[in-house]
């Protein structure tokens, strides 16, 4: 059937092209991933940043109206968001539905009625469900309606990256960090799927505001030094580096913390038994900063990379993408987003 | 892969494929239309010609049936007609020579025949026979004869023809069988 569609392949009218939109507390960051010669290849994409909320609906509607937009898949935090595993019976969907129904609230802090849930299957007795209060779900519905978009899905952010920066069909255990403007999302991915998430209100943000201190120096020239100088140790560079470390120490003791917690937290008494983190992928902008990875490196016991965002998506050998590669680690949700299931 | 959306907006996002797939199928049926007219267009030229030239013939066969038909052909049919059912022989005709053959086969040669006088109005038909008999005997025979006839139902001779022996003139009423 799937070689059958390859000849003759429905009307793009008909798929409802959508484009991967990733809504945080601080930008709006969309891509379109279309398929050409060479596979997939990056269509149109953009970022809006703004400083209050009040400014989403303007700067969605800007987005909208500059690229032709109408369907989106956008995505949601990961705060707002549960993630868990549950033991299932090997049952039929409707029964492991009801089943998953059945044991929601012994897992969430939310009422069955005010929330919204999906689940995957790893294996036949284990599923990963993702639920949501509904009252969120309903509010993003709202705001991008009200600029005239059509949501067809919501992923939450970390499922996102897992999905870009996760090579298809790789089942071993990582751990991605994701250091947004405002906030850093950790997530433990496993099998393909988010087994655990949580976040830290601190972002490359506050990185950018204590050069800025540190320097008595504007955002952008606080943004300027942080990209250039970055982490490196040297003589000439302590009192930045000293600066960054207060921030970067933060997100460094939520990896260990993670970290230990995934290897040896139980289950009701009982160890439970989990793959072993491989490795931690960074994502986002600041990821790239100098020396940054290297700073976790001395510290974390496992190895530590910069993740390849187009790992699912292009081939470097034929296709470049448009976007600069520091750049396209904060696009990694709005990718993850736009690539097909 | 999860979804996550709320159930209002998967029912907002059903009916818009459900309507893109309509339009789909519209646009499609419209595209098949036009190339079916596309390639039945020469076919329909082809036809269009041949209908174009019946009508043209079948115009002239009907201006030539007009010009064929005089509008007087029909008034002088009907007086043919009239005069072929004036001229055809019917059975009354024809039988009538047949009864007088038959009444002068009858006759002997005391008898002598003057007159017939045959009466169509009336229903049956009656034969007035009328002539000379030169004896008394004669007539008796001939009425006797005529009475053997089968054709004629009742022949009377008045009994004051039988008065006088010689040169007798008679009047024989013949009423014929229906």
């Amino acid at each position: 059937m799937s070689k059958f569609f390859d000849y003759f392949p429905p009307p793009r009218f008909l798929e409802m092209p959508y484009i991967g939109l990733n809504i945080t507390p601080s930008a709006v960051r969309f891509i379109e991933i279309i398929k050409g010669k060479a596979g997939f290849e990056v269509g149109s994409y953009g970022e809006k940043k703004f400083k209050e909320t009040t400014e989403l609906l303007p700067a969605l509607e800007e987005l909208r109206d500059k690229n032709k937009i109408k369907f989106v898949k956008a995505s949601l935090p990961d705060d707002k968001a549960y993630v868990f595993n549950l033991e299932v019976p090997d049952a039929s969907e409707a029964e492991i539905h009801a089943f998953i129904e059945f044991h929601l609230e012994e897992n969430i802090p939310l009422a069955l009625e005010e929330t919204i849930f999906d689940y995957h299957l790893i294996n036949p007795k284990n599923a990963i469900v993702s639920a949501l209060p509904k009252i969120v779900a309903s509010e993003y519905v709202e705001i991008l309606q009200k600029a005239n978009l059509i949501p067809t899905s919501f992923l939450i952010d970390s499922q996102a990256i897992a999905k870009a920066v996760v090579k298809d069909g790789d089942a071993g255990t990582y751990l991605i960090v994701h250091i947004d403007y405002t906030r850093t999302e950790f997530s433990v991915v496993s099998e393909q799927y988010v087994q655990f998430n949580s976040t830290l209100p601190v972002g490359a943000e506050n990185f950018t505001a204590a050069v800025s201190k540190q320097f008595n120096l504007s955002e952008e020239e606080a943004r300027t030094m942080k990209k250039e100088k970055g982490f490196l140790k040297s003589k000439d560079n302590t009192d930045l580096f000293f600066a960054l470390i207060s921030t970067a120490s933060v997100i460094k003791d939520e990896i260990e913390r993670i970290y230990s917690y995934w290897h040896t937290h139980t289950d009701r008494g009982q160890v439970v038994n989990r793959e072993k983190i491989k490795k931690i992928l960074l994502v986002g902008k600041d990821a790239a900063i100098l020396g940054f990875k290297e700073y976790l490196t001395e510290s974390v016991r496992t190895e530590i990379d910069i993740a390849n965002v187009w790992v699912n998506t292009l081939n470097y050998d034929e296709y470049i993408p448009p976007i600069e590669a520091s750049d396209a680690l904060n696009f990694a949700t709005a990718i993850g987003l736009a690539l097909p299931k | 892969m999860f979804h996550l959306l709320p159930e209002k907006q998967k029912k907002v996002l059903r009916r818009e494929y459900l309507l893109r797939l309509l339009f789909v199928f519209l646009c499609f049926v419209a595209g098949s239309l036009v190339v079916a007219s596309v390639f039945l267009f020469p076919s329909y030229l082809l036809s269009s010609r041949k209908f174009g030239d019946l009508e043209e013939r079948k115009n002239q066969i009907k201006a030539n049936i007009t010009a064929k038909t005089d509008p007087n052909l029909g008034k002088f049919l009907t007086s043919l007609k009239g005069n072929l059912s004036a001229l055809k022989v019917n059975r009354s005709t024809s039988s009538s020579t047949a009864y007088i053959k038959e009444v002068t086969d009858l006759k002997n040669s005391g008898i002598k025949l003057k007159e017939f006088f045959i009466d169509y109005g009336n229903t049956p038909t009656k034969i007035i026979v009328s002539g000379r008999s030169s004896t008394r005997d004669s007539l008796t025979k001939f009425y006797r004869d005529m009475q053997t006839v089968k054709d004629f139902a009742k022949v009377e001779l008045p009994i004051s023809d039988f008065a006088q022996d010689k040169d007798i003139d008679f009047h024989m009423n013949v009423t014929l069988k229906n």
